[in-house]
């Protein structure tokens, strides 16, 4: 992300703790920085957007998303990264963020596992598409994964953590910096967001884009229990398999989620999907295991 | 007025019904020999007591009970239904049961390989009655066989990391891989080629509304899709 892409972001975080309802007394360590100038600019920012502006979320996305194929880097096979773009291009034509600069990636690692990073970044990993068993269930999961960056669940989680981050920093480090130039003010962002994906979002943003994402897949004409199945299929696994370590310490009990979407599945009974896909999920998982 | 036209027709209606008949026996008898022949589709077993239905509806009639950590083979599905067997050997009720109450396997064909190709990790579930489920630790073995029998490389990928293990530790101390990043947004997909995509596989857009509060009520008056998006998103 280009330094100055924080700059509004950076008012933005600092007028919400300066602003009175989250109140903090800086006092002195402030005593050079023209506290007003800030928060007056933070909060017409705010008020314009109430939201880190897009063109910031895609590009702390993107640095994201480079930190996570650092760890778990890209497959080496053209074919299933186009065939999981097609399905989840296709899904995001669902959902109130279509324009977004929407991409899907295999990561070759046997964990089980998928993130998705603010601005339209879907990473997959090869162990969880190993384990589907059709494209009902690949929907679902990109569908979750794709709930979150529509409803923001990772950006929003990132300013809250990060905000926290630099109140004590600033506190201490940065009385007389101009705010918005300080590279703190970016580590945190980016800090916040990778321990964001080492101990995961609310629960209830979890349970949120399971439900969310079932409507997605089903809107797209996919039979929306596909998701269920997958997760019925990692309840078999369990925690105690290393591949699922990542995802069990990120996510609700794989139980608890089954059963939190019995319901919306019985809301959902008319939907069956019309998914006719001529084998083409067969041969990329044969694909994936050759 | 001859009676023989009538016989000819009761002759006729009789001939008719053995030849109906013959035909439903022979049906029955081929159903029965595809029966015979059927392989499973999927395995699984039971995560709490779970009732087997004559049809793929809680209004069936109820045909038996099965407790938890009942294996079973899975024969055909219905969304949130699967017409279920047990394996060979055992002894309990088939027909239909809700996938809520299962954890299903990994597929059918290497499932049933030798246990002893589990490494030793725990069982998912403790193992079940064994008078009536004996066998039930080595199905599971070989649930998990089958998925642990794949490879654990990949093709064309020269990636040694990630294998086993993928931790928060590990993505917090990760840098950023920018060539890796530009690779994959090469493959953003155009709306256009997705909906060539979706035509060629069938998919008809749906248009629902998100569901509106995290537990809906059973018994809403209305539709709980006709009302505002509880995600905060605009309803379509």
């Amino acid at each position: 992300m280009k330094p100055a892409s924080f700059l509004r972001t950076a008012f933005f975080m600092f007028a919400g703790f300066a602003a009175p309802g989250h109140a903090l007394d800086l006092g002195g360590m402030l005593q050079n920085l023209d506290v007003n100038k800030v928060v007056a600019t933070g909060q017409k920012l705010s008020a314009a957007t109430q939201e880190m502006p897009v063109d910031e979320e895609i590009g702390l996305g993107r640095e994201l998303a480079a930190r996570i194929l650092g760890a778990a880097p890209p497959l080496a096979d053209p074919a299933v990264q186009a065939y999981v773009n097609q399905v989840g291009r296709w899904l995001t034509l669902h959902t109130e963020r279509p324009d977004l600069p929407w991409h899907f990636a295999v990561a070759a690692t046997d964990d089980v596992g998928a993130f998705a990073t603010p601005g339209g970044s879907v990473i997959l990993t090869a162990g969880l598409l190993r384990l589907m068993r059709d494209e009902n269930e690949l929907a679902g999961v990109l569908a979750h994964e794709i709930a979150h960056v529509v409803h923001k669940h990772h950006v929003r989680a990132i300013m809250k953590r990060a905000r926290a981050q630099l109140a004590t920093e600033l506190a201490t480090e940065l009385a007389a910096q101009y705010v918005a130039k300080n590279p703190l003010v970016t580590q945190a962002l980016l800090g916040a967001g990778m321990s964001l994906y080492g101990s995961g979002l609310d629960q209830g943003d979890e349970y949120a884009a399971d439900r969310a994402g079932m409507v997605i897949a089903a809107r797209a004409g996919y039979d929306p229990t596909g998701l269920v199945y997958l997760l019925t299929t990692l309840d078999s696994l369990g925690v105690g398999d290393a591949r699922m370590q990542l995802l069990s310490a990120t996510h609700p009990p794989t139980r608890s989620r089954i059963d939190a979407l019995a319901a919306l599945a019985d809301q959902l009974a008319g939907y069956t999907g019309s998914l006719q896909d001529g084998g083409r999920f067969a041969h990329i998982q044969e694909s994936l295991l050759r | 007025m001859s009676p023989k036209p009538i016989q000819s027709e009761q002759s006729a209606a009789s001939r008719a019904g053995r030849a109906l008949f013959v035909a439903l026996l022979a049906g029955a008898a081929i159903a029965v020999a595809r029966a015979a022949d059927e392989q499973p589709i999927d395995r699984g077993s039971t995560v709490r007591p779970a009732t087997v239905f004559d049809f793929p509806d809680r209004s069936g009639k109820p045909l038996g009970q099965l407790p938890p950590n009942a294996p079973l083979e899975v024969y055909e599905r219905q969304r949130l239904w699967l017409r279920v067997k047990p394996p060979a050997g055992l002894a309990g009720p088939a027909g239909w049961v809700q996938l809520m109450d299962m954890r299903m396997g990994f597929g059918v064909a290497p499932a049933l390989a030798p246990a002893a190709a589990a490494p030793a990790r725990a069982a998912p579930v403790p193992a079940a009655d064994p008078g009536m489920f004996a066998s039930f630790s080595r199905s599971v073995s070989g649930l998990l066989a089958g998925f642990q029998s794949r490879p654990s490389s990949y093709a064309g990928s020269n990636a040694t990391i990630g294998i086993r293990g993928l931790t928060g530790a590990e993505l917090n101390a990760s840098s950023p891989n920018w060539q890796a990043l530009a690779e994959v947004e090469r493959y953003a997909m155009p709306p256009q080629q997705a909906q060539l995509f979706a035509n060629a596989g069938g998919l008809v857009p749906q248009h629902i509304l998100y569901p509106t509060s995290p537990a809906p009520a059973p018994a809403a008056q209305t539709s709980p899709f006709e009302r505002p998006s509880p995600f905060g998103g605009r309803p379509r």
